[in-house]
């Protein structure tokens, strides 16, 4: 029976304490927050004239008080994310003047890997060449949140060993990470063409090629139209559809004729691709082919065609104007709503 | 004499049957507790640094139909497509099913929203009701309008992908509010791992209590009123540590119907929701478990803790009533029809944990209940068990019972922080408390009941009572599922 009045009052006595816990934690966490806004607002002038003179970091290194270099940092990131050009090469230099950029170097290396985490993000926000090495090794890091923003770092660094190092990962890596390698690719420019044209050709990995494949969309690689319309031929599915909007998105017109080619593709997939890419890139050449179109067997198909053919112009409308009004049932609704769709803008 | 004794046997059986489960359903919920505080944990470090804005302007992100099946929804329907039209999100659609409404919820939406019809070309994906026209808004290019014959909730979501035209789609309720950021973070799963994610649920928050505005809530509040609050607190539970264990698990049985997302392909591949279901979202993702399972792919089902949504909860206890027996009536029949993956090794952790768990734990768990609250009292009675035992379990239950409701409580401040008064956490409290007295014993009445409701074949959803978002919400609702 003792035992019992104990289990219930150890109970209670817990319930009791979690109240006043919370209620004393959020008046401690409220006041630390209200502190830490002064103290930005007291260093706001002083990161503000680094814009003007990188090297004029001593208010910001003396009689500080603790927790003052942390808000210093975040207010330094704040604003280094929001720059560009030179302004962004002197927040650049203030970061390696205070030292931050060695910090988050250490802290790379730390047994926390949301600290490991958190320096690869900021060192990209920070752009200092000194961390390209220490990145390069955070690539290679057991968690993968980490190795994802160095991956990511260094395409803000925007530097030839990183490139390097994302073209291998790109090969040697499985597709969960593509789209934060082509993000991180893309973010260094059209520089990269003369890297990865070569590699589009050379690669045996499809789901390198896909990648690959995308970055030249999203960059709009002119240079690699000859190789992307042999891959419009290739056996692989999934490349002749990535290839077909790739086309559409580079924009240039010397693809319609091979884009007609896969309006008979036979994955609908690839045609109604390929009826979007000739939407995009306006050749009239192509409102025949089109109009056959609009009575593929596939919703999506006739849909994309419908829409290319609005986007064509004049002769394109006049041939929905034509399915519009013909027997077949499905072209004629897929023609009847696209037209009553674009004439209310949307 | 020998009846007597066959008869003092059964009740001690029950007894000690009863202790069993007891410390077998209490023991669960501490080890989700723990897990769901780490996995939490790991989340808030994972997205403490996430460069939001990035995100929107990656030509990466994957455009989203948003579905929201109206019904009667004439009160709230303004105000949740709007607050839909302001998310930030690069590219995404919003469809409005109206599935038959008896109401103007259809002629609101055409002067709100400035909609004209025009002609209908939709392809037949997954099975639903006629659709009997298709408006577009020349004002908001992103805005569908479909009105249909009645054919209920899982129907109008159907009628909804065969019209959407996105890769992913995103379920919501009509009268939910979805936070502006919410749709970049729920689909954050799908970017990072484009080919394992098929589904992505969101948190569902008590909206009574909000000040809300042109669509989004400006402060977050509690209710004044004793219902809604201790909702809250069920609500708090049921999402930060129970879904967000079972998550980390990779055995999430349940996404929110108010807020789920999901790969358009795999839905369509598992013939879309199942249509005259009352709990279409818990059994579109078992069925989602089953398929993917015996197809043998990897994938993974997640639920996040910051993606939130609003919603009304019922201020009156017979909507209270009637929503709680749909929830278990529907709880059974997804159960029900999905029972071979019961035990299966097949199914690996969703056959062999997740599903038993949620047969023994939360389908039985109220006709257990009753019976404790029969039996014990009874074993008193006839002096099989003493006072002091008889006290002591009742005491450690409801003691056991706060502590996990505050054990939410503790994660939601120790995480989130989104009620900024301090004399909110003691209402929250308070109400963890004072939920074991008559209202616990309401739900164990309501879905006990289900279980006749259910096997005589009843069938209905009960009456749907809107109040409307109005600046101070006080509506009633009761279309949300929080198990």
């Amino acid at each position: 029976m003792l035992e019992a009045i104990y289990t219930i009052i150890s109970l209670q006595l817990l319930i009791l304490a979690i109240v006043p816990y919370l209620v004393l934690r959020r008046w401690a966490v409220n006041l630390l927050e209200r502190c830490a806004e002064r103290r930005k607002h007291h260093f706001e002038p002083y990161v503000l004239n680094l814009l003007n003179d990188p090297t004029a970091i001593e208010p910001l290194e003396h009689r500080l008080f603790p927790g003052d270099r942390k808000f210093i940092k975040e207010l330094l990131l704040q604003l280094a994310a929001q720059l560009k050009g030179q302004d962004r090469c002197n927040m650049t230099t203030a970061f390696e003047k205070i030292g931050y950029v060695k910090n988050e170097m250490s802290a790379l290396l730390s047994r926390r890997w949301w600290r490991r985490l958190e320096a690869a993000i900021n060192l990209g926000t920070m752009q200092s060449q000194m961390a390209v090495a220490a990145l390069i090794d955070a690539v290679r890091d057991p968690v993968e949140d980490v190795r994802l923003a160095a991956v990511m770092a260094l395409g803000q660094l925007n530097e030839p060993r990183g490139l390097r190092l994302l073209i291998r990962i790109i090969e040697e890596g499985d597709r969960w990470t593509g789209s934060h390698i082509v993000e991180a690719l893309i973010s260094m420019g059209p520089e990269i063409t003369s890297k990865i044209i070569p590699r589009l050709e050379a690669t045996t990995n499809i789901n390198a090629r896909l990648l690959y494949v995308q970055i030249c969309g999203l960059l709009q690689i002119t240079e690699a139209l000859d190789s992307l319309f042999l891959l419009l031929r290739d056996p692989d599915k999934e490349t002749r559809i990535s290839v077909a909007k790739t086309l559409g998105q580079i924009g240039d017109v010397s693809a319609v004729e091979n884009l007609i080619i896969s309006l008979d593709d036979e994955s609908w997939e690839a045609r109604a691709q390929a009826a979007k890419a000739i939407g995009s890139l306006g050749d009239k050449q192509a409102v025949d082919k089109l109009k056959r179109a609009l009575s593929d067997e596939n919703w999506w198909v006739r849909h994309n065609a419908a829409d290319a053919l609005y986007r064509l112009g004049e002769e394109g409308i006049e041939a929905l104007h034509e399915t519009s009004c013909s027997e077949e049932k499905a072209p004629r609704a897929t023609a009847a709503q696209v037209l009553a769709e674009r004439a209310l803008g949307v | 004499m020998q009846s007597d004794s066959i008869l003092i046997s059964i009740i001690l059986g029950f007894n000690i049957a009863i202790l069993i489960y007891f410390v077998a359903i209490n023991g669960n919920y501490f080890v989700l507790l723990v897990i769901s505080y780490f996995s939490m944990l790991r989340y808030r470090r994972h997205i403490e640094h996430e460069q939001w804005q990035r995100i929107i302007q990656s030509p990466l992100t994957i455009p989203v139909s948003i579905i929201v099946p109206a019904y009667n929804e004439e009160l709230t329907i303004e105000e949740s497509v709007k607050s839909l039209l302001m998310l930030e999100y690069p590219e995404f659609e919003v469809i409005v099913v109206n599935d038959g409404s008896a109401d103007n919820t259809l002629g609101k939406l055409e002067t709100s929203f400035n909609l004209h019809p025009i002609p209908a070309d939709i392809e037949e994906k997954v099975p639903c009701q006629q659709i009997l026209g298709l408006y577009r808004s020349p004002d908001n290019p992103s805005l569908v309008a479909a009105d249909k014959i009645n054919g209920g909730k899982a129907d109008a979501l159907n009628a909804g992908i065969n019209v959407s035209r996105y890769p992913v789609i995103c379920a919501i309720d009509a009268d939910s509010l979805i936070e502006g950021g919410a749709l970049l973070r729920v689909t954050k799963p799908f970017l990072e791992r484009p080919g394992k994610t098929v589904a992505v649920g969101g948190i569902v928050r008590v909206a009574n209590g909000c000040t809300i505005e042109a669509g989004s809530v400006l402060h977050v509040g509690l209710s004044r009123a004793w219902l809604p609050l201790i909702q809250a607190v069920e609500y708090l539970r049921a999402f930060l540590f129970g879904r967000s264990g079972w998550s980390a698990l990779n055995s999430l049985l349940i996404i929110s119907g108010a807020f789920g997302i999901f790969r358009k392909d795999v839905v369509i591949a598992v013939g879309g929701y199942r249509r005259g279901s009352l709990a279409e979202d818990v059994e579109l993702v078992v069925r989602m478990h089953r398929y993917l399972r015996e197809q043998r792919r990897e994938y993974e089902m997640r639920f996040l803790s910051d993606p939130v949504c609003w919603t009304e909860v019922p201020e009156s206890l017979s909507i209270l009533g009637r929503q709680r027996n749909r929830w278990q009536r529907g709880l059974i029949d997804s159960l029900r029809i999905h029972r071979r993956m019961m035990l299966n090794p097949r199914y690996g952790i969703i056959g062999m944990v997740a599903f038993p768990y949620f047969v023994f734990f939360e389908m039985l768990a109220p006709v257990v209940e009753l019976l404790g609250y029969i039996i014990v009292p009874i074993s008193y009675a006839l002096g099989m068990v003493d006072f002091s035992f008889f006290a002591l379990f009742l005491t450690v239950a409801i003691l056991i019972g706060v502590i996990l409701s505050t054990g939410a409580v503790v994660l939601e401040e120790l995480f989130y922080r989104r009620y900024p008064k301090t004399s909110d956490i003691v209402r929250l409290v308070a109400a963890a408390f004072l939920e074991n007295f008559g209202y616990r014993q309401l739900t164990v009445w309501w879905r006990v009941k289900a279980f006749w409701d259910y096997f005589t074949g009843k069938t209905a959803w009960g009456k749907m009572e809107r109040k409307g978002f109005i600046k101070t919400l006080g509506g009633r609702s009761d279309s949300n599922r929080c198990i």
